[in-house]
């Protein structure tokens, strides 16, 4: 390919680091527009490399067992799970909880940072994206399997039914249906809108005809016309404006499930703000999760640099202190209220039977994270994805502590139970973890993984990719 | 005689293609568009394109929340009054959540369908993709087109005039 | 100030000293014959005011973190707002003289009748409170000092040691200010009333808080924009547009967190919980919400929408005038109904501590705006946030 590119050169190299100790390049300095076309546009059009197949066929095990414990769910019914009264909700509204929450860094990538121009968005804002449809499917599932009756789910939904029923609109658990289907309506016009243009890329350098021929099919006729860019950035940022509050609105209306009623431990004003904040908190971690890896094995450091790794561990402290006041909050208004059952509730979840959990939850959730002040540790891609690790189940706990705590010793203690999850529960954790995965290594190998067409913004703006 | 769409000018650099985009705007040409692998600043604007999709979205807002709202109250108010836990029949703090969340759906639906309506996609075929120089477009190159369909377009004067800005090439599009 | 602004500036702090000197005296005066009013309309003023300083802490330490363009243009304002809290920590000790008048706590017959009040006694006193209240002031004026003198010193020299100083501050800082203001709003507002208690409150509070600050720079931004020393952080529209989505954000993020409050609430319906919103909606109080709810969310959202609106000093001052009205009335909605329950008053007890401690409270802030050069210098990182 022979390209007469300006500017790449003019970058200064040795400033990698901002005098004030932090990463600062987006870009390492020499990238070209023929680079950077070459480096994401090519991996779909390529073969996969080794450590995706190996990705690939664990994740698609893991569906496979998600499959047989989903059908031995609905052969069976809900009674397969270690669900009970009074524990009604169990895994399955654990993991519809966490799911969402991982959802959210996408948008928040996406439309925040766009609006707030970061441009520290551009290099993991699709993969994000992706990860936010992908997570959005996993717990769309879990109340769908929780129904019991999952076949009859679209009697959730207003239709002029015969009996001339409607849905109750006052239950949270009716928002919840359009929350979540209007977040992964936006989230997927949002993404696909975005991809437009790369689509185009990769129809305009794929060789074989079957190439050309998909990836124009799903560009659309893209043409890269300025009248095409200015309706498409201006639909971008209006998305980006709508996603926003959207995202705020999707864990505040499935903090409202619990808030809502007023079971202790449940029924807390905090809950919106610090159901989001842990929300984002989640996400970013299954990000790094997964960007850290696929930038080792497709040699993608040119691109996602240290600086976005160092900007997202910064995001997980601040989401992650939110976090930690939530249940700081929470304990000292159970015990301001004087309210028996708050104090109660409060006593039982950190030394009740459970009690351990919530240990667990404390060392996971805000006890490790608190690493993340070292830069040190922010730099450092492994010992990232390890603390990501610890903040991945420790907000799986928490929402486990959330559910199952609050529930399991109901008002009068002839209603007080114990929850012991069966194979069954975990199957479909672990499950809904491969159909995950499974989409995302299907996404990272057919489509673009990193926008091309922001990336080549970058290279036109050198100031622009690598400010203080 | 074979019919032509326009002529084709390629550069190398955003600033030529904001440069040409200016001198031909002010040459009287309106029947034209610029292409670019990535959005450039004010590129559409140079080009005197204008756009009305914020009013649009508007519009499919007001829509969704209204419809969000009248939908609730109809059916938990009118249609079938529902005493649930003594909450008043119309429950309107309940109502404000899914009013919202179809407020986003319906900005976000037309945002999304309007901008591709207003562009005129999908559509699989053009003239330009007969140009074999234009899968740059995409890429790594910046072209100006002047249609053919333009009032001052003339196959002579045009071609001198984008030559007048210095492109890599000049290419004829073929309708 | 530049030399021929001086003396406005001069004039605008003795006149503001003057009245609220005639303002506190006229509270004096209050206290002899009308204390229960007077001490719930200097509470009023003081926490108006104390949120403006502590919002400008908050916003001024996010800036610190997150070197934002908006900021270079707006710090000196906040960091004399900030430099208001040591007076602040002084005007508060008179509400100790008025503990009896406010808190339910303090009155044996309301303690008598409840049980959960009895049983918050052992930390619901007064030498609790005073400790608890002297604790925040220190730890608000130390983190207040540290921001003001690494700043003073980062004008001074051209190594990024203050600068860094002032980013390590603010991380931490940013999370003892929600904690600090949740035992400041336990003790100051929320055992206003008898049984009421929301794990919300001090979030909301510092959202306020901020709102009410960044309403305030933007107007003060407005008022300042033809001095020619402004010129460099303010000439480019881009900056006013991106303080304009701040406001817009911060305001929306206020009316989130008040619905969230408001719904949760609502629904559960339990009698300790909903007690705060009777005497909120009763007697015409219900207008005061219709207002908030106008005025702090509503009118400025979509103002805020439009483009034009926010690239304009006139409109976008405008708009964050009318927001500093209503955060004025949301901080009397949110103290007056708990102490004088069944019909919305206003009393001019409480204008008359607002214009007081307002009054010094101005004087001191236009003191710290002077003998500073009215733009950040050797900020390492303002040279490249500066946009081409």
């Amino acid at each position: 390919m022979h390209t007469q590119n300006r500017s790449p050169n003019t970058v200064d190299r040795s400033q990698s680091f901002s005098p004030l100790g932090y990463p600062t390049n987006l870009l390492t300095p020499g990238q070209t527009y023929a680079t950077v076309n070459q480096t994401i546009a090519d991996i779909p059009l390529k073969r996969a490399p080794g450590p995706w197949w190996v990705g690939f066929i664990i994740s698609f095990l893991l569906l496979m067992m998600f499959l047989v414990a989903v059908t031995w769910l609905f052969w069976k019914g809900v009674g397969v799970w270690g669900i009970n009264i009074p524990v009604a909700w169990g895994f399955a509204i654990v993991n519809f909880v966490w799911w969402v929450g991982i959802a959210h860094a996408g948008t928040f990538i996406s439309a925040i940072l766009l609006l707030l121009f970061q441009p520290w968005r551009t290099a993991i804002n699709r993969f994000t994206e992706a990860m936010t449809l992908f997570a959005v499917c996993c717990a769309g599932l879990m109340p769908l399997f929780h129904l019991g009756r999952p076949w009859v789910f679209y009697w959730l939904f207003p239709y002029p039914d015969t009996m001339r029923l409607w849905p109750q609109f006052r239950s949270p658990l009716v928002w919840d249906v359009f929350a979540v289907g209007t977040y992964f309506t936006i989230s997927l016009l949002f993404w696909y809108l975005g991809l437009v243009p790369d689509l185009a890329t990769v129809r305009d350098r794929a060789k074989k005809l079957w190439q050309k021929k998909v990836y124009g099919f799903f560009a659309l006729g893209w043409r890269n016309s300025a009248s095409h860019w200015q309706r498409h950035q201006i639909a971008y940022l209006l998305l980006a404006g709508l996603a926003t509050p959207l995202v705020l609105s999707v864990h505040s209306v499935v903090s409202f499930d619990f808030a809502v009623a007023i079971v202790p431990g449940w029924h807390s004003t905090i809950f919106p703000p610090y159901f989001v904040a842990g929300a984002i908190y989640s996400g970013f971690a299954m990000s790094l999760n997964i960007v850290i890896p696929v930038r080792k094995i497709y040699h993608l450091e040119n691109l996602i640099t240290d600086r976005y790794l160092n900007n997202m561990a910064n995001i997980m402290l601040v989401t992650g202190m939110i976090v930690a006041y939530g249940y700081f909050i929470e304990a000292l208004m159970a015990w301001y209220s004087g309210d028996i059952f708050e104090i109660y509730m409060m006593t039982n979840r950190a030394f009740g039977p459970y009690g351990w959990v919530f240990w667990v939850l404390m060392l996971f959730n805000v006890l490790v994270p608190q690493a993340l002040w070292s830069g040190r540790i922010r730099r450092n891609p492994v010992l990232l994805f390890i603390v990501a690790l610890f903040i991945n189940a420790g907000m799986w706990i928490e929402r486990f502590v959330i559910v199952i705590t609050s529930l399991h010793r109901d008002f009068p203690p002839s209603m007080w139970a114990m929850f012991y999850p069966t194979k069954w529960d975990w199957m479909t954790l672990f499950g809904s973890v491969g159909l995950f995965l499974t989409l995302q290594f299907l996404f990272i190998r057919f489509v673009p993984m990193i926008s091309i067409s922001e990336t080549r913004e970058l290279v036109a703006e050198p100031q622009k990719a690598n400010t203080l | 005689m074979n019919k032509r769409y326009g002529l084709l000018a390629e550069f190398s650099t955003p600033e030529e293609l904001m440069h040409a985009a200016e001198e031909a705007y002010d040459a009287g040409f309106r029947k034209m568009d610029g292409y670019a692998p990535f959005p450039v600043d004010g590129l559409a604007e140079a080009l005197g394109k204008k756009n009305r999709l914020p009013l649009l979205v508007l519009i499919g807002g007001i829509i969704g929340g209204v419809g969000a709202y009248f939908m609730q109250w109809y059916a938990n108010a009118v249609s079938y009054p529902l005493n649930i836990g003594g909450r008043p029949i119309h429950s309107w703090p309940s109502f404000i959540p899914i009013t919202f969340e179809l407020t986003v759906l319906g900005a976000g639906l037309t945002a999304f369908f309007a901008s591709f309506a207003l562009n005129g996609l999908p559509r699989p075929h053009h003239p330009l993709f007969g140009v074999p120089e234009f899968d740059r477009a995409s890429q790594d190159r910046f072209f100006l087109c002047i249609e053919a369909s333009d009032r001052k377009f003339h196959p002579k004067d045009t071609r001198t005039f984008l030559q007048s800005l210095n492109p890599l090439s000049i290419t004829e599009v073929p309708e | 100030m530049s030399s021929n602004a001086i003396s406005p500036v001069r004039r605008a702090t003795f006149i503001s000293a003057t009245v609220g000197i005639l303002g506190l005296a006229g509270c004096i005066a209050g206290w002899v014959l009308s204390p229960a009013t007077v001490f719930a309309g200097y509470l009023f003023g003081h926490q108006f005011f104390l949120g403006l300083a502590l919002g400008a802490l908050g916003l001024l330490m996010t800036h610190h973190l997150t070197s934002g363009y908006w900021g270079y243009s707006v710090r000196r304002f906040l960091e004399s707002a900030v430099g208001t809290l040591p007076l602040l920590a002084i005007l508060f000790v008179p509400i100790f003289f008025g503990l009896s008048h406010l808190y339910p706590w303090k009155n044996p017959a309301i303690v008598a009748e409840s049980e959960i009040l009895r049983s918050r006694l052992y930390y619901l006193n007064t030498p609790g409170y005073i400790i608890r209240s002297a604790v925040v002031f220190a730890i608000w004026i130390i983190m207040a000092h540290f921001l003001l003198k690494w700043s003073k010193q980062q004008d001074a020299t051209a190594s990024v040691e203050p600068t860094r100083k002032l980013r390590t501050l603010s991380g931490p800082g940013l999370v003892i200010y929600p904690v600090t203001m949740t035992f400041a709003a336990l003790d100051w507002l929320m055992s206003l009333e008898k049984n009421w208690y929301s794990t919300m409150f001090a979030v909301m509070l510092c959202i306020g808080q901020m709102l009410s600050a960044l309403a305030l720079v933007i107007f003060l931004l407005s008022v300042v924009r033809h001095n020619p020393q402004f010129a460099p952080v303010i000439s480019i529209d881009d900056t006013l547009h991106k303080i304009g989505n701040l406001l817009l954000a911060f305001t929306m993020l206020w009316a989130y967190l008040q619905f969230g409050q408001l719904l949760i609430i609502w629904s559960g319906n339990l009698p300790n919980e909903i007690s705060w919103y009777l005497s909120r909606v009763a007697g015409g109080w219900r207008w005061a919400c219709v207002f908030l709810f106008l005025f702090n969310f509503f009118i400025p959202f979509f103002l805020l929408l439009m483009r034009p609106v926010k690239r304009r000093f006139q409109t976008l001052a405008s708009v964050a005038a009318c927001i500093l009205i209503a955060r004025v009335v949301d901080v009397w909605w949110t103290i007056a109904p708990s102490l004088d329950q069944g019909h919305l008053y206003f009393s001019w007890w409480a204008v008359v501590a607002f214009i007081g401690i307002g009054g010094i409270w101005t004087a001191a802030f236009l003191k710290n705006l002077e003998g500073r050069p009215v733009v950040p210098l050797n900020d390492p990182r303002f040279a490249v946030a500066m946009p081409a």
